[in-house]
């Protein structure tokens, strides 16, 4: 069957935008990121990351969907930090001065930089769930909440991935990572049971998780096996989050002098 | 882009950098590169050679003055019709080197079989067109560099910076590269040269800056600056010995320097001089401008103390 545009009555084409959009320089840097990186030796850190928190996470014990997606947020969402800053370390060298000079924006390569790590994350995750499948580590599987698990799951490494490439230099300075630094910390001390302080200021504190609550949903989403509204609500704003990362991480590299090494 | 084709390639008015430690690298440069023109930029390490090419590639911003590069203020704007060549021939040392271009072919834009013919062309203008396939970190350090500059034509760019072609290669892989960048000159590409070798400036650049302390002290066409008569040798005809002579008509005060026959005296002396030596009767061999190098020149702006003519 053929799908005509009703105007001009041709035939629609729907290689030419997709070539369009392969053919964006993000595209490319993140194509030549993914290949330097996995020439580099540092991607199989990651896979092998993978291995080491099956073999000491799962393969000890059976584990519910529940569970595993549980530990497996904390487990990729580590893995995709780690990995992230490497790769962002790997591809910001002086050599980086010759690809930005083929670029009329820096920023097509801070985007590029987060595609590529965004697309990692999928492989790993399937990596992840291929182990525990194959080796019977699972207490009857559901298919549903097997794969509904994977949606709320992939968001939350996605976005501790783009954030890790604001916060990397040379997009964000240090500064801007000492106060992300700092709010971490009032998060923390804000839900931790020792607090010492009076609980209004803690109510206070408390309001600094807020940004969190979408990373929380979306953990829900892949321990519960169901989205629910406020599932779909935290997985609309964590795409919001990475729209949001990835224009703010271009305008800060835009606007930075960069001197490489 | 097309109605800037008048203005410079290059243009800095006033151009100031200092860095974030307070460093003063540029100070008050005002500089046009013209289109066509094959620019030298020397200067010793520090004086602010690299930071200009940064500010020119966009790397970095401008303290204060205003900085054009082919008309465009935001000059990453211009990245398309710049070929841009590293002072280090940094590259992605696990790929081939086809693998690498072809990827620069495509961060610029180049597709299909357009992206095919050029990264071809440019393997071949290099002289690289054999060790495409094998891995660059399998390459020597003037193959690097070669690749660098097939990097750098890849769009068939209308203005060229080169920080360093040849810095550090062997003999063949600088005449290689001589004759590359020679080509381009004779082409009319508009090109920035950052060198240390003075030798290879004066043969493939027409005009020169010489940067120091961040400032322009030298700007000029090589041939007028080699050629600029600051000094001129005359030689004495027979076995007169210039000594004896300059001392007999007493004016030692004219001579720079003397030797055998020979006298060098400054340019602007050069009428008293030789009106003495005529009314003397002395008879004259010759008489000519002292040509200088370019290395010469470099001396003299930078170091004046230590050139004996001046």
């Amino acid at each position: 069957m053929q799908i005509t545009d009703s105007t001009t009555n041709r035939p629609v084409n729907f290689r030419q935008p997709l070539k369009s959009l392969l053919h964006l320089p993000e595209v490319t840097v993140a194509r030549l990121t993914l290949e330097s990186y996995f020439r580099s030796g540092w991607m199989w850190l990651e896979f092998v990351l993978v291995l080491l928190c099956f073999a000491a996470l799962f393969f000890p014990f059976k584990v519910y969907v529940s569970g595993f997606y549980g530990t497996s947020n904390l487990a990729l969402g580590a893995i995709a930090i780690l990995g992230t800053a490497i790769m962002v370390r790997q591809a910001t060298g002086a050599r980086t001065y010759v690809v930005l000079s083929r670029l009329s924006s820096r920023a097509s390569y801070s985007r590029g930089l987060m595609l590529a790590t965004a697309l990692l994350r999928l492989p790993l995750l399937v990596l992840m769930l291929l182990l525990v499948l194959v080796t019977g580590q699972l207490i009857n599987p559901p298919a549903g909440p097997l794969l509904i698990g994977i949606i709320g799951l992939l968001p939350n490494c996605i976005v501790a991935a783009v954030l890790t490439v604001t916060l990397s230099p040379p997009v964000a300075t240090r500064l801007k990572r000492i106060i992300f630094l700092a709010w971490l910390v009032i998060v923390l001390f804000a839900q931790s049971p020792v607090s010492w302080l009076p609980q209004a200021v803690l109510s206070v504190l408390r309001l600094a998780s807020i940004p969190l609550q979408p990373l929380i949903a979306c953990y829900n989403i892949s321990v519960t096996g169901t989205i629910g509204w406020t599932g779909a609500v935290g997985l609309l704003v964590e795409v919001a989050y990475v729209i949001a990362l990835a224009l703010l991480a271009g305008y800060w590299l835009e606007k930075r002098e960069l001197l490489l090494y | 882009m097309t109605g800037q084709m008048d203005m410079p390639a290059i243009s800095c008015v006033d151009v100031t950098k200092i860095y974030e430690s307070g460093a003063v690298a540029l100070q008050g440069l005002t500089l046009a590169i013209e289109r066509g023109m094959s620019f030298g930029l020397l200067g010793e390490n520090g004086a602010g050679k690299s930071t200009l090419v940064r500010l020119v590639m966009g790397f970095l911003f401008p303290t204060s003055g205003t900085l054009r590069v082919l008309g465009e203020t935001e000059v990453q704007r211009a990245h398309g019709h710049v070929g841009y060549l590293h002072e280090r021939p940094y590259t992605e040392l696990r790929f081939t080197g086809f693998r690498y271009l072809t990827y620069m072919a495509e961060l610029a834009g180049l597709w299909g079989v357009m992206k095919r013919e050029r990264v071809a062309a440019v393997l071949e203008l290099v002289d690289l067109s054999e060790a495409a396939q094998k891995r660059m970190d399998t390459h020597s350090k003037g193959m690097l560099q070669r690749l660098s500059i097939a990097q750098a034509l890849l769009t068939d760019p209308e203005l060229l910076v080169l920080d360093e072609p040849t810095n550090g290669l062997d003999p063949y892989s600088q005449w290689k590269i001589r004759q590359i960048l020679g080509e381009l000159r004779r082409q009319g590409k508009t090109m920035l040269i950052c060198s240390h070798y003075l030798p290879e400036v004066e043969t493939l650049c027409d005009t020169i800056g010489i940067l120091q302390y961040g400032r322009l002290v030298q700007y000029g066409a090589v041939t007028k600056l080699l050629h600029e008569q600051n000094a001129v040798e005359i030689v004495l005809a027979g076995e007169m010995l210039a000594g004896e002579v300059v001392t007999r008509l007493g004016i030692a005060g004219l001579v720079l320097s003397m030797e055998n026959n020979t006298l060098r005296i400054p340019a602007s002396a050069q009428d008293e001089a030789l009106a003495a030596l005529v009314g003397a009767e002395i008879p004259i061999q010759s008489l000519n401008p002292v040509s200088r190098t370019l290395e010469d020149v470099y001396i003299s702006t930078t170091r004046p103390e230590k050139v004996p003519i001046q």
